[in-house]
């Protein structure tokens, strides 16, 4: 096979291409827990309304970058729920102790429920054997030689004393996936619904942690009538149930009462149009809210007449279909030119800047490519990103167009014109066609048009 | 784990042709989210996105803007991707990518216009080379804005990231025949556009 023809060229990345990308996922790391998804998603969710958060915990964590700590130690004194990195939450009982690093868990006392997202390898070491998960919902109990709850009492917590209990056995149940419970050369991997105890006579299968399944066959199991942990732990997947059936009845409420809504919402916008349905209003149709939207992502759009004069013509038929004269072609021409030669009275003098003075080469570039190099040229000198951002939130109306307009730097300049220029048709277009007409002229998809979407993502967030 | 890199940004694929896959532990890393593996990524994988998009699209800041969209994409859709499956990584990326920028045609984000004098030029190449290559790279543009949107993608994915009719197929979500089809179809437009210029494959 030959070569692909290279002379097609391609467009590079930036130098710091990876570096945008990666503040956009610490932007979105930023918001884990509204990334819940899912019954087990929405089961966590709900138990953190209940949980008191901070409320007597003794908690060290570091953050490496944005997001939930990768590193850290919990004690809880009340029920407690926390982070772990970016795919893990715990919600810790009473007692409970765990100290984590990345996906490496430490759970030295108390009972802690695991909610893992699909990945890697994640593992919870105890005292009494290890669980590695893939991705899952499981509970890990720490039972004390006695028998008792491996958990802290009121003192070690005051005291900050960590490993004062020592776990004789841990309890695994499995809501979820599969773990797989490991002490020294032996392992036992259990499903959904089932419990496991894993103490110094190695991983013992046992019964069915939401009732769903039997004693396991395998090993010297422990029967679920002969262990008052595994019933307690049936008790507990009971809740479980309970809270993830009252979860969902109330998500079904919520969706009919959605609807219902909507529903509401549809009549009143059509009896506001005099019975006609409304028109799904054009992404490009801009109020000053839908502007703080965008300037929330640090995002613009714009909707402009093209630089070449046949994208300036519109079709009998295009008129036709918005109910104009043939007439009308001629104001609609003549503003979409004006336009045009808006956008190159502003990018013209920028162009020439960024050829180093050479008026010449930029008149013969033209507008579209001029557009392109007073990107590239302004990305080397300027933050074009901050730019951008400024530029939303001048339309948004959160700051006011700087008194000196060369503050917007070049590329801020070209997107401030571009993004107004919607707006400017429309009003003009407005003298000659009416404002219904111009409206769905510039807003619908019987012109030719030149649209862009300009993104920087979220400002990112100076650290605390 | 050390995660196999070339220097401190990781080493960057070629833009076009199908590129040297991530390391299987690096790749492990990003399915758990691991940031810096996860940067390793992106900068062993930006240039054929970036290639990709601006082939299919035409050059300007909208690429780089959908370019981050499909890294994003990728790093939530990462755990679920299948390392044992029949897609490469790249191949998997790149009709992330393919879909992304299908959908921005439908959605009429679409440049303002191509950037026209940006060709490739090979390191020694005479000023004649150059300019002849700068003349086909100009055609290739042109010729290529003359295909409809599913050819000229079609066309892309073939010639320059080295998909198979199949992988085309799954990309773009049609029937193998129709891949097929378009993939043909947008050749044959090529050559009866650009003459002897488009090499016959």
């Amino acid at each position: 096979m030959s070569e692909p023809h290279e002379e097609w060229s391609a467009q590079e990345p930036a130098p710091d291409f990876a570096d945008k990308v990666m503040g956009q996922i610490d932007a979105e790391a930023r918001v884990p827990l509204a990334r819940a998804q899912g019954s087990y998603g929405r089961l966590v969710a709900g138990l953190a309304a209940g949980v008191a958060l901070a409320a007597g915990v003794a908690l060290a964590v570091t953050w490496h970058g944005g997001g939930a700590p990768s590193r850290g130690e919990a004690v809880a004194a009340a029920r407690t729920q926390v982070a772990m990195g970016g795919r893990a939450v715990a919600v810790l009982e009473r007692g409970a102790h765990v100290a984590w690093n990345g996906d490496e868990v430490e759970q030295t006392a108390g009972d802690v429920f695991y909610r893992v997202e699909p990945g890697g390898a994640f593992r919870v070491h105890t005292g009494a054997g290890d669980v590695a998960v893939l991705g899952t919902c499981f509970r890990v109990r720490l039972v004390g030689s006695e028998g008792s709850d491996a958990g802290m009492n009121g003192r070690d917590l005051k005291a900050g004393v960590i490993g004062a209990a020592v776990a004789a056995a841990a309890i695994v149940s499995v809501y979820e996936g599969k773990v797989a419970v490991s002490h020294a050369h032996e392992s036992v991997t259990l499903t959904a619904g089932e419990t496991g105890r894993t103490d110094s006579s190695g991983v013992h299968r046992a019964s069915g942690a939401g009732g769903a399944t039997g004693a396991g066959a395998e090993g010297a199991g422990v029967a679920a009538n002969e262990d008052p942990l595994v019933a307690a732990n049936a008790n507990l997947a009971d809740s479980v149930r309970e809270y993830k059936n009252r979860l969902e009845a109330i998500e079904a409420q919520k969706t009919a009462a959605e609807k219902q809504l909507a529903d509401a919402q549809k009549k009143l916008e059509t009896a506001m149009n005099d019975g006609h349905a409304p028109i799904a209003k054009n992404e490009y149709d801009l109020s000053q809210d839908d502007w703080k939207d965008l300037a929330k992502n640090g995002r613009v759009v714009a909707r402009m007449a093209c630089p070449t004069p046949d994208q300036w013509n519109v079709s009998p038929k295009a008129l036709d279909a918005l109910g104009l004269p043939p007439s009308d072609a001629q104001p609609i021409h003549d503003a979409l030119q004006q336009s045009a030669g808006r956008i190159w009275a502003t990018v013209r003098p920028l162009c020439i800047q960024a050829l180093g003075g050479d008026a010449a080469v930029a008149d013969k570039l033209g507008a579209g490519t001029c557009q392109q190099l007073v990107h590239e040229v302004a990305k080397q000198s300027e933050d074009t990103g901050e730019e951008t951002r400024e530029v939303a939130e001048i339309r948004a109306g959160i700051l006011p167009m700087p008194s000196n307009p060369k503050a917007l730097g070049m590329y801020g300049t070209m997107l401030y014109e571009m993004s107004g220029e919607s707006k400017a048709i429309e009003q003009q277009l407005t003298q000659s066609l009416g404002p219904a007409a111009a409206h769905d002229f510039v807003y619908g998809d019987q012109g030719n048009w030149c649209n862009s979407s300009f993104g920087a993502g979220p400002r990112p967030q100076l650290p605390q | 784990m050390a995660i196999a890199m070339k220097g401190p940004e990781g080493e960057r694929a070629p833009a076009g042709g199908p590129p040297a896959e991530l390391d299987r532990a690096t790749l492990l890393r990003c399915k758990a989210h691991d940031r810096q593996a996860f940067r390793a990524f992106v900068v062993r994988y930006e240039r054929p996105v970036f290639a990709c998009l601006s082939r299919m699209l035409g050059r300007g800041p909208h690429v780089e803007d959908l370019a981050q969209e499909v890294f994003l994409r990728a790093y939530r859709a990462m755990p679920t991707f299948d390392l044992d499956g029949a897609a490469k990584p790249s191949t998997w990326l790149l009709t992330i990518a393919t879909r992304a920028a299908l959908d921005a045609r439908k959605r009429r984000v679409i440049p303002i216009r191509p950037l026209e004098d940006a060709s490739h030029v090979a390191h020694g190449s005479t000023p004649e080379t150059e300019r002849a290559q700068r003349e086909l790279g100009r055609a290739i543009d042109r010729a290529s804005e003359a295909l409809p949107d599913e050819q000229r993608a079609a066309l892309v994915l073939a010639e320059y990231h080295g998909f198979s009719i199949a992988e085309i197929a799954v990309a773009m979500g049609i029937p193998e025949a129709t891949a097929k089809t378009r993939t043909f179809r947008a050749r044959e437009r090529m050559r009866a556009l650009l003459g002897d210029e488009w090499r016959a494959r």
